[in-house]
């Protein structure tokens, strides 16, 4: 009985999906449909799908483990994640916006190969080339983790999980395109909310009440409830709380997320769905954190912190609810998944295959290859997460990093800095991904375990001030900064 | 809970919160200030 209640939540959610598929499909005629809504999202869904996007199953495994793990130390990222999702609407959004819709860009290739005049289609090249081999390893991770849901909670066997997980998020972002994904993301990201702001107070209440949560972590370890963790106002200390701010630091420049402000409707939506983003954002990282906390007091000592989120849906909550917890899970895998496959489909047919090979296909025949793309990118990161493929794994360790580092830097010296070039563009986009990857396999143990998204943003940003420093920036391109400037107008 | 982890969760959340909140009233006064424009001409 149990068991079927769970079933026919998941077949219900799965269910709508597929009606999202459809109903995002009247769209998907063209690139422009297929890869940005044509352009005409509002505010509500932007702030949700964002934010979605921007957090895996991590925030729900992984973020409750760590409030379960190190209670109060993890107050750190939610100050990363909440002011990297502010700054980014506040101050990138708008002039990213403005930029994208003089140059009717539909991808970030598009935006810098635009920016910075470029003609040799190295930003298109060099973007294609991170994002695939990021994307596909971040795929296929997110495919394994589908597979352990569906056999934990229902039993179905991990490669069944797998291929029920891609075939669900394959079908709806084929047929129904970017305006499926976005609305989906937001159904995604609003069932992840309620999730996390249901969790921290059942737990707290089974505990019995706050104080008593705060007493019994205590007991358990003074140290739960240090801003600074076990470590102390050490060096160690410290270098763990920038790397788990520097978290945020990927919100500012990620081409997964930069797509959803290029799909706004306008600049208004932009303004207005800020503020539902932080607000989201603040609901998924304090209720995920407190969570963690409340399931140390009623589950304390377990072998993997990261179970805890499963363990109180089960404790505590009846079958129907379990099945929205599982729900919320998968959630949080699709709408990742669904943003990186159409991501990197958008690269390879935008910015290979139509501007930088010259294909003159129509546009109803390159949106039909795109869909066809982005089945055999899914089919990829299926083959890699059913073959369990150990070296492309040590991949997703950096893939967020990896990607968050090459073009954050660059996004911001270019919309921000008249300075900066082509050519110091194209040079920290390569110096910020290769410092991430070289990070974290040589240097990375030996320096506190510093989270590589320090060395490779701060890389990326001096090699592309440096390098533009010694090369002249483009005229028109400086002008026009100005330009962009004056119509966006000032933040405060 | 100690004061400094209270401290750190308030700054934690405020700072995002404080700048957007913040942005918006700046451009509410001003679309604000552009409407009293247009009505002046």
């Amino acid at each position: 009985m149990t068991s079927a209640t769970i079933l026919g939540v998941v077949i219900g959610y799965l269910l709508i999906l597929l009606a999202i598929g459809f109903w995002g499909g009247r769209e998907s005629g063209d690139l422009k449909g297929y890869y940005v809504a044509g352009k005409k999202l509002p505010a509500w869904v932007i702030a949700f799908s964002s934010n979605a996007t921007g957090e895996s199953a991590w925030l729900l495994l992984g973020l409750t483990g760590m409030g379960y793990a190190i209670g109060v130390h993890a107050f750190w990222i939610i100050m990363g994640e909440v002011l990297g999702v502010a700054c980014a609407w506040i101050w990138v959004a708008r002039p990213f916006k403005e930029y994208t819709d003089r140059y009717d860009a539909i991808t970030v290739p598009d935006y810098l190969t635009e920016r910075f005049r470029d003609t040799s289609h190295a930003f298109r090249w060099l973007s294609a080339i991170i994002i695939l081999s990021m994307v596909m390893a971040y795929t296929a991770a997110q495919l394994t983790a589908s597979g352990k849901a569906f056999d934990s909670f229902l039993g179905t066997g991990y490669t069944q999980g797998v291929w029920i997980g891609l075939g669900i998020v394959l079908f709806y972002t084929t047929v129904g395109g970017f305006k499926a994904v976005a609305y989906s993301d937001f159904l995604q990201g609003v069932l992840m909310l309620g999730c996390l702001l249901t969790l921290p107070v059942v737990g707290i209440a089974n505990a019995g009440g706050w104080g008593e949560m705060i007493a019994n972590l205590r007991a358990q370890d003074p140290a739960l409830l240090e801003p600074m963790g076990a470590y102390g106002l050490t060096l160690a200390g410290v270098i763990s709380a920038a790397g788990s701010v520097a978290i945020g630091l990927a919100f500012l420049g990620s081409p997964q997320l930069l797509t959803r402000f290029m799909a706004a409707r306008d600049q208004k939506q932009i303004v207005d769905g800020g503020f539902w983003a932080v607000l989201c954002v603040i609901g998924f990282d304090v209720g995920a954190v407190l969570g963690g906390m409340a399931g140390r007091t009623l589950f304390p000592g377990l072998a993997d912190p990261e179970t805890i989120l499963p363990q109180m849906s089960a404790a505590f909550f009846p079958a129907f609810f379990t099945g929205i917890f599982l729900v919320v899970v998968l959630a949080a895998i699709m709408s990742t998944v669904d943003s990186l496959l159409i991501l990197a489909s958008s690269v390879v047919v935008r910015d290979v295959v139509q501007k930088s090979l010259g294909s003159t296909a129509s546009e109803r025949t390159l949106s039909m290859m795109g869909k066809g793309v982005t089945v055999v990118i899914g089919a990829v990161g299926l083959v890699v997460a059913l073959l369990e493929v150990r070296v492309i794994f040590d991949f997703v360790l950096f893939a967020w990093s990896g990607i968050a580092c090459a073009f954050t830097p660059v996004v911001l010296c270019s919309l921000f800095w008249k300075g900066t070039t082509r050519e110091g563009a194209i040079a920290g986009m390569i110096g910020g991904f290769a410092t991430t990857v070289i990070w974290v396999r040589v240097f990375k143990a030996d320096f506190y375990d510093l989270y590589e998204m320090i060395p490779g943003f701060f890389a990326g940003l001096v090699i592309c001030i440096a390098v533009s420093l010694v090369t002249k920036p483009d005229d028109e391109a400086v002008a026009e900064l100005e330009s962009v400037r004056e119509s966006v107008g000032p933040v405060f | 809970m100690p004061l400094d982890a209270w401290l750190l969760l308030i700054v934690s959340v405020g700072l995002g919160l404080g700048l957007e909140v913040a942005f918006m009233r700046a451009r509410r006064r001003d679309a604000r200030a552009q409407g009293a424009r247009r009505e002046a001409r």
